[in-house]
């Protein structure tokens, strides 16, 4: 993408201005001091993440077990209700029986 | 510091505030006018696995050369680098020569592909590839043409299996990952633990292998949008800006276990100089190369240094080997304005010597 016409003053200056920047940009970046601080962060933030994940994960588990739980309850609750039926209606022919005896 | 912050001030009432404004507004329309341009060459897709692809172009010449040719392109960037636009398309370059091109196209990695390993890319993927192109033509053995880190995985793969490989290519492909580059320096393990991102991210996203692009020079941004502000009205200028602006703003994520090892492996023990880089549990022995082979190298390459690419020359035996350093860098060696005159005619010449008579 070069370009044969004259560069304008405000081309000159931003690419004097960007030269020197990246030139300090190179120095810091390649410093130990900032590289060791960057990596540092970057892994206390994966471990966050981590840590996040597998909470949010437990926490999804621990909802899909109680969830499991009511199911099973509430099957045990109709159980009950069919046999407290059931009995009833015994009981109720029990009695016509008795009474028509 | 102080005075570089004052002077942007200036800049950025000098003129710099309207060039950002007008590039920002524009991003939307120069990413579609570029998304209309890459990979235009014609092509039809002859293998498909996963989200790979393999591609044959459409020959432009009433007769090919025998020995065809397979680009092999980095896992990082997409493919269509090779074939940024119509005008500067190595791809159509080679095609104009008479050479059979067929392109892998690594595709956009998914969940699925997280634990897919280098050693099945390489031995994998890339020899189903090797063999449908082998297959589709009846050739006994094709010519890699590897770009960047595509550069290793040919190389790899020429150790691996030299009797399907007619001729290797390494285009700015890296292979002493201990030099001057910065992507050296920030990998090393004292401040990258690859295993604790891997293990978090799973595949690599491509925002932050894009971000980690761009924190090399990020003040290069503002350059390029002063390019767009001052030929905004030159067509041709905003076509290949375009091509070039969407190519570098599309990376794909990394593949998880691939990354893995490439980093381990690759940039922090540096295993391909010590020789015990090792795939599918083969060494990777690159003396035991004997095929032709022409590498060629940037010496304005930041991310691939000359220096590292050009190794390959001295590691290898073939006989019939070349060397070939421009003066440009890792991408501008392919679509610059210089590629044209420099690395497209170099590259299509030795590749036609090598690949048989039509």
């Amino acid at each position: 993408m070069s370009d044969q016409r004259p560069a304008t003053p405000l081309r000159q200056s931003v690419e004097a201005w960007e030269r020197e920047v990246a030139a300090a940009w190179e120095e810091v970046s390649r410093s130990p001091e900032f590289l060791t601080r960057v990596g540092q962060q970057l892994s206390a933030t994966l471990r966050s993440q981590q840590h996040i994940s597998r909470t949010l994960q437990s926490a999804l588990w621990n909802i899909a077990a109680a969830q499991q739980q009511r199911a099973h309850e509430r099957l045990l609750l109709d159980q009950l209700r069919q046999r407290l039926d059931d009995l009833t209606a015994r009981l109720d022919r029990l009695e016509r029986r008795l009474d028509d005896g | 510091m102080d005075d570089l912050l004052a002077r942007w001030a200036q800049l950025w009432g000098a003129g710099m505030a309207e060039v950002w404004r007008s590039y920002s507004a524009a991003k939307d329309t120069i990413h579609a006018t570029g998304r209309a341009l890459v990979a235009q060459t014609p092509a039809r897709p002859i293998y498909a696995e996963g989200c790979l692809r393999l591609l044959h172009y459409a020959p432009q010449t009433a007769t090919q050369r025998p020995i065809p040719v397979l680009c092999v392109p980095s896992l990082i960037n997409r493919f269509y680098v090779m074939d940024l636009a119509p005008e500067r398309s190595l791809v159509s370059a080679l095609l104009e020569r008479g050479l059979n091109v067929f392109m892998l196209d690594w595709g956009t990695a998914t969940s699925a592909d997280r634990s897919r390993s280098l050693d099945e890319y390489i031995t994998g993927l890339l020899g189903r590839c090797v063999e449908v192109v082998r297959r589709e033509t009846g050739a006994d053995a094709v010519a890699l043409l590897g770009y960047c880190m595509g550069g290793m995985m040919a190389a790899a793969y020429t150790v691996l299996r030299p009797h399907e490989v007619a001729a290797l290519v390494n285009l700015a492909g890296p292979i002493n990952y201990h030099d001057d580059g910065i992507y050296s320096v920030w990998t090393r393990p004292e401040y990258l633990d690859v295993d604790l991102l891997v293990d978090t991210l799973g595949n690599i996203p491509a925002e932050l292998l894009n971000l980690t692009f761009h924190m090399v020079r990020p003040t290069d941004e503002l350059l390029r949008a002063l390019d767009y502000w001052e030929r905004r009205d030159d067509e041709t200028f905003v076509r290949h800006f375009a091509a070039m602006q969407l190519w570098t703003h599309d990376p794909t994520p990394f593949p998880g276990e691939a990354f893995r090892k490439y980093i381990k492996d690759l940039y922090q023990r540096n295993a391909l100089m010590d020789g015990t880089f090792t795939v599918g549990g083969q060494p990777i022995d690159l003396s035991r190369i004997t095929t032709p082979v022409l590498t060629i190298a940037a010496r304005r390459d930041h991310i691939a240094p000359w220096e590292s690419v050009a190794v390959l020359h001295e590691r290898i035996s073939s006989a019939d080997k070349q060397l070939i350093v421009l003066e440009s860098g890792h991408i501008g060696m392919v679509v610059g304005a210089s590629a044209k005159e420099q690395l497209w005619p170099q590259l299509g010449a030795w590749l036609e010597s090598r690949a048989g008579c039509s």
